[in-house]
Protein backbone atom coordinates (compact mmCIF):
# COMPACT_ATOMS: atom_id res chain seq x y z
CA UNK A 1 0.00 0.00 0.00
CA UNK A 2 2.72 2.61 0.93
CA UNK A 3 4.20 2.00 -2.46
CA UNK A 4 1.31 2.71 -4.59
CA UNK A 5 1.09 5.57 -2.37
CA UNK A 6 4.74 6.97 -2.74
CA UNK A 7 4.55 6.25 -6.33
CA UNK A 8 3.18 10.28 -7.60
CA UNK A 9 6.06 11.66 -4.79
CA UNK A 10 8.72 8.72 -6.33
CA UNK A 11 7.49 10.43 -9.64
CA UNK A 12 8.21 14.40 -8.04
CA UNK A 13 4.72 15.40 -8.80
CA UNK A 14 4.35 16.01 -5.46
CA UNK A 15 6.51 15.87 -1.95
CA UNK A 16 4.33 13.57 0.22
CA UNK A 17 2.00 11.13 -0.22
CA UNK A 18 -1.27 13.09 1.28
CA UNK A 19 -0.97 15.84 -1.55
CA UNK A 20 -1.84 13.83 -4.51
CA UNK A 21 -5.00 14.19 -5.51
CA UNK A 22 -6.55 11.07 -6.71
CA UNK A 23 -4.59 9.06 -3.92
CA UNK A 24 -6.43 6.94 -1.25
CA UNK A 25 -3.86 8.38 1.58
CA UNK A 26 -5.83 11.00 1.74
CA UNK A 27 -8.57 9.78 3.00
CA UNK A 28 -6.57 7.38 5.00
CA UNK A 29 -4.59 10.14 6.70
CA UNK A 30 -8.42 11.43 7.42
CA UNK A 31 -9.47 7.96 8.92
CA UNK A 32 -9.34 9.70 12.47
CA UNK A 33 -10.57 13.62 12.55
CA UNK A 34 -8.70 14.46 16.02
CA UNK A 35 -6.80 16.57 14.07
CA UNK A 36 -10.05 18.28 13.19
CA UNK A 37 -11.70 18.38 16.45
CA UNK A 38 -8.48 19.71 18.25
CA UNK A 39 -8.75 22.56 15.18
CA UNK A 40 -12.04 23.18 16.25
CA UNK A 41 -11.99 22.96 19.58
CA UNK A 42 -8.71 24.52 20.14
CA UNK A 43 -8.11 26.68 17.49
CA UNK A 44 -11.31 28.35 16.39
CA UNK A 45 -11.88 29.64 20.20
CA UNK A 46 -8.71 30.65 20.14
CA UNK A 47 -8.98 32.90 17.21
CA UNK A 48 -12.53 34.46 17.71
CA UNK A 49 -12.50 33.58 21.24
CA UNK A 50 -10.48 36.59 22.58
CA UNK A 51 -12.78 39.02 20.15
CA UNK A 52 -16.15 37.30 20.15
CA UNK A 53 -19.39 37.54 22.40
CA UNK A 54 -21.28 34.56 23.64
CA UNK A 55 -24.99 35.26 21.96
CA UNK A 56 -28.67 34.02 22.38
CA UNK A 57 -27.16 30.83 22.98
CA UNK A 58 -24.12 28.84 23.33
CA UNK A 59 -24.42 27.45 20.29
CA UNK A 60 -23.48 30.84 18.90
CA UNK A 61 -20.60 33.48 19.01
CA UNK A 62 -20.97 36.79 17.50
CA UNK A 63 -17.65 38.57 16.10
CA UNK A 64 -17.62 42.11 15.83
CA UNK A 65 -15.04 43.33 13.11
CA UNK A 66 -14.41 45.25 10.32
CA UNK A 67 -14.73 43.62 6.91
CA UNK A 68 -17.00 41.16 8.44
CA UNK A 69 -17.43 39.16 5.50
CA UNK A 70 -13.72 39.48 4.29
CA UNK A 71 -12.66 38.27 7.62
CA UNK A 72 -15.24 35.24 7.69
CA UNK A 73 -14.10 34.09 4.08
CA UNK A 74 -10.30 33.72 5.85
CA UNK A 75 -11.14 32.65 8.85
CA UNK A 76 -13.41 29.65 6.43
CA UNK A 77 -10.17 29.30 4.45
CA UNK A 78 -8.03 29.04 7.00
CA UNK A 79 -10.16 26.05 9.02
CA UNK A 80 -10.45 24.40 5.62
CA UNK A 81 -7.31 24.30 4.08
CA UNK A 82 -7.31 20.30 4.68
CA UNK A 83 -11.28 19.89 3.61
CA UNK A 84 -11.55 16.44 0.95
CA UNK A 85 -12.26 17.34 -2.52
CA UNK A 86 -13.66 20.77 -4.06
CA UNK A 87 -15.89 23.08 -1.99
CA UNK A 88 -19.69 22.25 -2.67
CA UNK A 89 -21.78 24.98 -3.35
CA UNK A 90 -25.35 24.55 -1.96
CA UNK A 91 -27.09 27.12 -3.82
CA UNK A 92 -28.40 30.51 -2.19
CA UNK A 93 -24.46 31.82 -1.00
CA UNK A 94 -23.91 28.95 0.90
CA UNK A 95 -20.60 27.09 0.08
CA UNK A 96 -19.77 23.75 2.34
CA UNK A 97 -16.26 22.66 3.20
CA UNK A 98 -16.58 18.52 3.75
CA UNK A 99 -14.17 17.85 6.84
CA UNK A 100 -14.52 13.88 6.22
CA UNK A 101 -16.00 11.35 8.52
CA UNK A 102 -19.66 13.18 7.78
CA UNK A 103 -17.90 16.41 9.35
CA UNK A 104 -18.50 19.57 7.52
CA UNK A 105 -17.94 23.23 7.94
CA UNK A 106 -20.32 26.21 6.34
CA UNK A 107 -20.04 29.57 4.77
CA UNK A 108 -23.56 31.51 4.48
CA UNK A 109 -23.35 34.88 3.31
CA UNK A 110 -26.49 36.75 4.87
CA UNK A 111 -29.06 35.67 2.06
CA UNK A 112 -28.61 32.10 3.48
CA UNK A 113 -28.99 33.36 7.29
CA UNK A 114 -32.66 34.07 8.55
CA UNK A 115 -30.56 36.81 11.21
CA UNK A 116 -28.90 39.13 9.00
CA UNK A 117 -25.59 38.70 9.66
CA UNK A 118 -22.97 39.70 7.13
CA UNK A 119 -21.13 36.08 7.05
CA UNK A 120 -21.44 32.62 9.62
CA UNK A 121 -19.71 30.22 9.84
CA UNK A 122 -21.07 26.97 10.68
CA UNK A 123 -19.61 24.23 12.24
CA UNK A 124 -21.06 20.99 12.18
CA UNK A 125 -19.07 18.17 13.88
CA UNK A 126 -22.06 16.40 15.13
CA UNK A 127 -20.93 13.29 13.30
CA UNK A 128 -17.29 13.41 14.82
CA UNK A 129 -19.86 13.48 18.64
CA UNK A 130 -17.91 16.09 20.24
CA UNK A 131 -20.53 18.84 19.98
CA UNK A 132 -24.37 17.77 19.92
CA UNK A 133 -25.25 20.82 17.89
CA UNK A 134 -24.26 22.40 14.89
CA UNK A 135 -21.89 25.83 16.22
CA UNK A 136 -22.38 29.01 14.32
CA UNK A 137 -19.93 32.18 14.71
CA UNK A 138 -21.53 34.90 13.25
CA UNK A 139 -19.65 37.85 11.94
CA UNK A 140 -20.63 41.86 12.01
CA UNK A 141 -19.36 45.21 12.10
CA UNK A 142 -18.61 46.94 15.03
CA UNK B 1 -49.22 16.91 18.45
CA UNK B 2 -50.49 19.46 21.73
CA UNK B 3 -49.00 22.79 21.38
CA UNK B 4 -48.61 22.33 25.39
CA UNK B 5 -45.75 20.20 24.23
CA UNK B 6 -44.01 22.66 21.83
CA UNK B 7 -43.59 25.14 24.64
CA UNK B 8 -41.92 22.77 27.36
CA UNK B 9 -38.50 23.73 28.75
CA UNK B 10 -36.42 20.96 26.87
CA UNK B 11 -37.75 22.81 23.62
CA UNK B 12 -37.62 26.20 24.74
CA UNK B 13 -33.64 27.05 22.18
CA UNK B 14 -36.76 26.31 19.26
CA UNK B 15 -38.08 29.67 19.52
CA UNK B 16 -34.75 31.50 19.81
CA UNK B 17 -34.53 33.69 16.28
CA UNK B 18 -31.80 31.28 14.96
CA UNK B 19 -33.83 28.02 16.08
CA UNK B 20 -35.62 26.87 13.29
CA UNK B 21 -33.47 27.90 9.79
CA UNK B 22 -32.60 24.14 8.87
CA UNK B 23 -34.59 21.16 9.45
CA UNK B 24 -31.64 19.74 11.01
CA UNK B 25 -31.51 22.86 13.46
CA UNK B 26 -35.49 22.09 14.01
CA UNK B 27 -34.68 18.48 15.11
CA UNK B 28 -31.75 19.46 17.52
CA UNK B 29 -34.16 21.73 18.81
CA UNK B 30 -36.36 19.40 19.60
CA UNK B 31 -33.83 16.31 21.10
CA UNK B 32 -32.72 14.62 18.17
CA UNK B 33 -29.63 13.94 17.56
CA UNK B 34 -27.00 13.26 14.64
CA UNK B 35 -27.57 10.03 15.31
CA UNK B 36 -31.23 9.74 15.25
CA UNK B 37 -32.32 12.62 12.95
CA UNK B 38 -32.88 10.30 9.96
CA UNK B 39 -35.31 8.24 11.48
CA UNK B 40 -38.76 7.96 10.80
CA UNK B 41 -40.20 9.65 14.06
CA UNK B 42 -37.69 12.38 13.62
CA UNK B 43 -39.22 13.13 10.51
CA UNK B 44 -42.83 12.36 11.77
CA UNK B 45 -42.18 14.60 14.94
CA UNK B 46 -40.13 17.41 12.98
CA UNK B 47 -43.26 17.66 10.57
CA UNK B 48 -45.83 17.86 13.44
CA UNK B 49 -43.20 20.84 15.20
CA UNK B 50 -43.36 22.58 11.73
CA UNK B 51 -47.08 22.22 11.68
CA UNK B 52 -47.88 23.40 14.77
CA UNK B 53 -45.35 26.43 14.22
CA UNK B 54 -47.21 27.28 11.05
CA UNK B 55 -50.23 26.93 12.34
CA UNK B 56 -48.99 29.59 14.90
CA UNK B 57 -48.38 31.67 12.45
CA UNK B 58 -44.92 31.97 13.77
CA UNK B 59 -42.82 31.50 11.15
CA UNK B 60 -42.40 30.78 6.98
CA UNK B 61 -40.14 29.29 4.45
CA UNK B 62 -37.53 31.45 3.76
CA UNK B 63 -35.82 29.39 0.97
CA UNK B 64 -36.74 26.21 -0.44
CA UNK B 65 -33.04 25.26 -0.67
CA UNK B 66 -32.51 23.13 -4.32
CA UNK B 67 -36.12 23.14 -4.73
CA UNK B 68 -35.90 27.20 -4.99
CA UNK B 69 -36.14 28.01 -8.79
CA UNK B 70 -39.39 26.21 -8.57
CA UNK B 71 -41.30 26.54 -5.69
CA UNK B 72 -39.78 30.62 -4.64
CA UNK B 73 -42.74 32.14 -6.71
CA UNK B 74 -45.92 30.24 -5.56
CA UNK B 75 -47.85 30.54 -2.73
CA UNK B 76 -49.03 28.02 -0.55
CA UNK B 77 -51.33 27.48 2.49
CA UNK B 78 -50.14 25.83 5.56
CA UNK B 79 -50.94 22.25 4.75
CA UNK B 80 -49.95 23.03 1.40
CA UNK B 81 -46.77 23.53 2.93
CA UNK B 82 -46.74 20.67 5.43
CA UNK B 83 -47.17 18.34 1.91
CA UNK B 84 -44.72 20.02 -0.08
CA UNK B 85 -41.81 19.30 2.86
CA UNK B 86 -43.17 15.93 3.36
CA UNK B 87 -42.92 14.74 -0.12
CA UNK B 88 -38.95 16.69 -0.33
CA UNK B 89 -37.95 15.09 3.17
CA UNK B 90 -37.07 11.36 2.34
CA UNK B 91 -36.64 9.02 5.91
CA UNK B 92 -33.11 8.54 5.61
CA UNK B 93 -31.74 11.89 4.79
CA UNK B 94 -29.53 13.29 8.18
CA UNK B 95 -26.28 16.22 8.04
CA UNK B 96 -25.71 17.46 4.91
CA UNK B 97 -28.98 16.42 3.45
CA UNK B 98 -30.71 18.92 5.04
CA UNK B 99 -28.67 21.89 3.88
CA UNK B 100 -29.81 21.37 0.66
CA UNK B 101 -33.66 21.48 1.85
CA UNK B 102 -36.18 24.40 2.99
CA UNK B 103 -35.25 26.90 5.74
CA UNK B 104 -36.74 28.56 7.77
CA UNK B 105 -37.55 32.14 8.89
CA UNK B 106 -39.92 33.47 12.22
CA UNK B 107 -42.07 36.47 10.81
CA UNK B 108 -41.08 40.00 11.04
CA UNK B 109 -43.69 40.41 13.62
CA UNK B 110 -42.47 37.99 16.22
CA UNK B 111 -39.10 38.89 15.41
CA UNK B 112 -39.67 43.01 16.31
CA UNK B 113 -42.05 41.90 19.01
CA UNK B 114 -39.14 40.50 20.75
CA UNK B 115 -36.81 43.20 20.17
CA UNK B 116 -39.17 45.76 21.49
CA UNK B 117 -38.94 43.25 24.80
CA UNK B 118 -35.45 43.79 24.59
CA UNK B 119 -34.06 40.97 22.99
CA UNK B 120 -30.36 41.71 21.79
CA UNK B 121 -27.94 39.77 19.46
CA UNK B 122 -25.68 38.99 22.82
CA UNK B 123 -29.02 38.07 24.94
CA UNK B 124 -29.09 34.86 26.51
CA UNK B 125 -31.97 33.72 25.32
CA UNK B 126 -32.96 31.18 28.12
CA UNK B 127 -32.80 34.14 31.06
CA UNK B 128 -34.90 36.10 28.30
CA UNK B 129 -37.53 34.27 28.48
CA UNK B 130 -37.26 33.30 32.01
CA UNK B 131 -37.30 36.92 33.15
CA UNK B 132 -38.71 38.96 30.40
CA UNK B 133 -41.20 36.51 28.70
CA UNK B 134 -42.56 34.38 31.10
CA UNK B 135 -45.07 32.37 29.74
CA UNK B 136 -43.77 32.15 26.14
CA UNK B 137 -47.18 30.61 24.66
CA UNK B 138 -49.42 32.84 26.36
CA UNK B 139 -46.76 35.64 25.17
CA UNK B 140 -47.11 34.87 21.26
CA UNK B 141 -50.82 34.66 21.87
CA UNK B 142 -51.11 38.54 23.15
CA UNK B 143 -48.20 39.29 20.52
CA UNK B 144 -49.91 38.25 17.46
CA UNK B 145 -50.79 40.21 15.00
CA UNK B 146 -55.10 40.09 15.32
CA UNK B 147 -55.53 39.93 11.56
CA UNK B 148 -54.59 37.16 10.99
CA UNK B 149 -55.41 33.58 10.64
CA UNK B 150 -53.13 31.36 12.18
CA UNK B 151 -55.19 28.33 11.82
CA UNK B 152 -55.39 27.90 7.97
Amino acid sequence: MDYIHDNPVAAGFITQATQWKYSSARNIARVDPAIEIFRMKVVLPTVVGTRSRRATSNTIRIVKTNSPITKARELFNSLTKHKIGNLIDDGNGVLRANMGNGNYINYRQSSASTSNFPATISLDFRAAGIWTKVRNVKFIAP
Amino acid sequence: MKTIELFKEDFIELFMPDGIEYISTILANIGYTYKNESSSSAKKHGLEVIEKLLELDLIEVFYWGKYDDKLKDLTFSNSEIINKIDSLWAVGMHGPDFYRMPMFKYKNWYLDALKKEGLTQTTNWKTFVKEKIGDLEKWIEENRPKNTNHNN
